[in-house]
């Protein structure tokens, strides 16, 4: 009898704590650099299943809800989708002119101990954050290595950034597999999808297959990060009418992976065609640039998604303060800006502010290389067809607001 | 009192005293919960088209229903860079310093170009019963603003109506794409103009005005793609219709479809800047260029 009645006291003479937590201010929090978590996943692989229909395992995602754009039904249906080591898959030649696709992963590390998959709390005044007395949350892929004293990832050209032993730029901290050595933490990834139609509104009945293969080779993200903040409290240079209490945010995605495969398979992943071949793809995409310039996300009253990557401010009149500082000068006129601001507009467009990028980059293939095939420079290959390599240099948002609204029927 | 009532006692009073929770869940009421609705951003069609030569192929379209507006500069963009037989550019696409949108001279306000429902797409044939991909493209139902680039190559369309700058009598005609004798040519080519000796009505593409273009016109959406083979794609309506009788016909390789709406001369359509110019600036610094007053 003892316990149960100790457990009733318990509960009668329970004290109420009135103990909260107390929310940190920004200026607290902003004092707060590198505290978090790192995260590395040893001898990894996922592997989501094949179509329970055709005899397999299962596990297959269905996505439902989505529409043509003349209102019927899209049933989207993913099987095979992997994650793993070098090697997890291949096109196997049927000898008929034909392959299959075949998914045996392998094991791979996604991060390492020195340089892990990163969640954790940032110093909006580090140089290479930019979003003064803020408090930053960033989740971030392993980091860029320096070589030579270079801490940035030049991304201006695929030669030598991306290539083993290249000096002068820096280099991913994830190694490659090597062959009878270490796994590496480059991962593969890919998937089956396929797209089913409704024959008709209303109809019970879906055709029309049309069935995608993706298939991508030691992929690395290194340098790649999401940084979130809160603007509700004007500090420093903001003015009340800077105030957006709105989600801060700047996006960086890096990738290089040395093969994309883009096929179109039977079901079970056989009967596939020649696939699009994608050697060496390279990106370096940024969106938003500190508080500078931040990426803000938020929904609009009738329920839509937005994103805007805020309008770099024009010179403004003069001694008004602006988030990029005080501007004296109120003619867009080189000649006439403080030795400051000059800085700021042409550091901004050179992608020469230090320590962060305003620029992104895409390449398929080394455009380096003069008269380049696809042995040599890589690049993009339909069927037989070689079809040569592309970039796209340079790219800088200067503005952008994208709303997303109701399509499909 | 057994142990199984004193056990359901404390429960009891467990729930009882509980501490009391200050946070609350407030419920949506009907009003409010009315104005919200499932929210399809993304439709996904699938079609064949019957091309000019009666074979038939079949595509699938990814569409992201949004509304975009930016104003975007990019430095170098060069597509399709390869060897090809019998022309000078080495690739397909070569653009410098392609500019959407640009910063009102006066103002000192972006002005921002406009893109609406951009898509990805695929292009499949049937080899012998066995499906391949054989093109990709990527474009928007409809774009508008002002353009500014130098192009250096071109493979492509870029829908322009010449209205003759000698002969005033004589009705607008398409603009063609040409090569540097005036020959026309859709490949890597460097001029625009009436196709003849490029001593009139040619211009080079690498010395252009800014163009506000609008694509609600017939030339169709504005998009680049890769194809293996010359391959008819379908123009979207203004309504997001996809139609699949009415095609642009592109060639191998990478291919930029450029509606722009505008009829004028060729004169108006060279870039002069500096103040009184046609060259609106894109960047703040442009000032050093006398593109802003």
């Amino acid at each position: 009898m003892k316990r149960p009645v100790a457990l009733l006291t318990s509960f009668l003479f329970s004290a109420v704590s009135f103990a909260e937590l107390s929310p940190m201010t920004d200026d607290a929090m902003s004092e707060v650099d590198g505290e978090g978590l790192g995260i590395v996943l040893e001898d990894y692989s996922f592997h989501a299943g094949t179509d329970i229909n055709a005899g397999n395992s299962g596990a297959v995602f269905e996505i439902t809800g989505i529409k043509t754009s003349d209102g019927r039904d899209v049933l989207i249906k993913t099987d095979n989708f992997f994650i793993g080591g070098k090697g997890s898959a291949e096109f196997v030649d049927n000898g008929d002119g034909t392959s299959s696709f075949v998914v045996n992963p392998t094991t791979v590390n996604i991060g390492r101990l020195n340089n892990p998959v990163e969640i954790s709390q940032r110093d909006g005044d580090d140089i290479d954050v930019r979003a003064p007395n803020k408090g930053v949350l960033e989740i971030a892929m392993p980091d860029l290595v320096a070589i030579n004293g270079d801490p940035v990832w030049t991304g201006h050209k695929m030669d030598p950034c991306l290539k083993a032993g290249a000096a002068e730029c820096a280099k991913f901290s994830s190694r490659e597999a090597v062959d009878g050595g270490y796994r590496g933490e480059r991962f593969d990834f890919g998937l089956d999808i396929n797209a089913q139609f409704q024959e008709s509104i209303g109809s019970s009945n879906y055709t029309s297959d049309s069935p995608l293969t993706l298939y991508v080779k030691e992929a690395v993200f290194d340098g790649s990060y999401i940084r979130l903040w809160g603007d509700e409290t004007a500090t420093g240079s903001e003015s009340a009418s800077d105030q957006r209490n709105l989600t801060l945010a700047n996006i960086r995605l890096n990738m290089y992976t040395p093969e994309v495969l883009i096929a179109s398979c039977g079901a079970n992943g056989d009967k596939c065609g020649d696939p699009v071949q994608i050697k060496h793809l390279a990106m370096d995409l940024i969106v938003g640039v500190g508080e500078i310039q931040p990426a803000m996300l938020s929904v609009t009253p009738d329920g839509n998604f937005q994103l805007e990557v805020e309008a770099l401010p024009p010179p403004t009149a003069a001694g008004q303060p602006t988030r990029i500082g005080t501007i004296l000068s109120d003619q867009p006129d080189a000649s006439d800006w403080a030795a400051t601001e000059k800085d700021f507009y042409e550091n901004y467009y050179n992608d020469t502010i230090p320590g962060v990028k305003t620029k992104s980059n895409l390449y398929i293939g080394d455009p380096t290389i003069a008269n380049p095939t696809f042995e040599t420079a890589g690049g993009l290959k339909v069927g037989d067809t070689y079809l040569g390599t592309s970039k796209i240099e340079g790219l800088q948002i200067q503005y952008m607001k994208l709303t997303t609204h109701d399509i499909g029927g | 009192m057994n142990r199984a009532l004193l056990a359901s006692l404390s429960a009891l009073l467990a729930c009882v005293y509980v501490v009391p929770a200050t946070a609350e869940l407030v419920p949506v009421d009907d009003v409010e919960l009315a104005s919200y609705s499932g929210q399809a951003i993304i439709a996904i069609d699938e079609y064949d088209v019957v091309q000019a030569d009666s074979s038939t192929n079949n595509f699938l379209r990814v569409t992201l229903g949004a509304d975009i507006e930016t104003n975007t500069t990019i430095d170098k963009v060069q597509l399709g860079t390869y060897d090809r037989a019998g022309y000078a550019s080495a690739s397909d696409i070569d653009i410098d310093n392609l500019s959407l949108g640009y910063i009102d001279p006066d103002t000192y306000e972006y002005v921002p170009f406009e893109i609406k429902d951009p898509y990805m797409e695929f292009a499949f044939s049937d080899n012998g019963g066995v499906r391949e991909v054989v093109g990709m493209r990527f474009g928007a139902g409809s774009v508008s603003g002002g353009l500014t680039a130098t192009i250096n190559s071109l493979t492509g369309n870029f829908e322009i109506m010449i209205d003759h700058d000698n002969d005033p009598n004589t009705a607008p005609q398409p603009a063609q794409l040409l090569d540097s004798t005036g020959a026309a040519t859709d490949i890597r080519a460097t001029h625009l103009g009436i196709a003849g000796d490029c001593s009139s009505n040619c211009i080079s593409l690498n010395n252009l005005a800014t163009l506000n273009i609008n694509d609600s016109t017939a030339a169709g959406d504005m998009f680049v793609s890769y194809q293996n083979i010359d391959l008819g794609w379908a123009k979207t309506l203004n309504d997001g219709t996809i139609d699949v009788n009415s095609l642009i016909e592109t060639s191998q390789g990478a291919f930029l479809n450029l509606p722009t709406g505008i009829t004028t001369t060729t004169d108006a359509l060279i870039g002069v800047p500096g103040a009184g110019g046609n060259i609106k600036p894109t960047r703040y610094t442009d000032a050093a260029l006398g593109l802003f007053p």
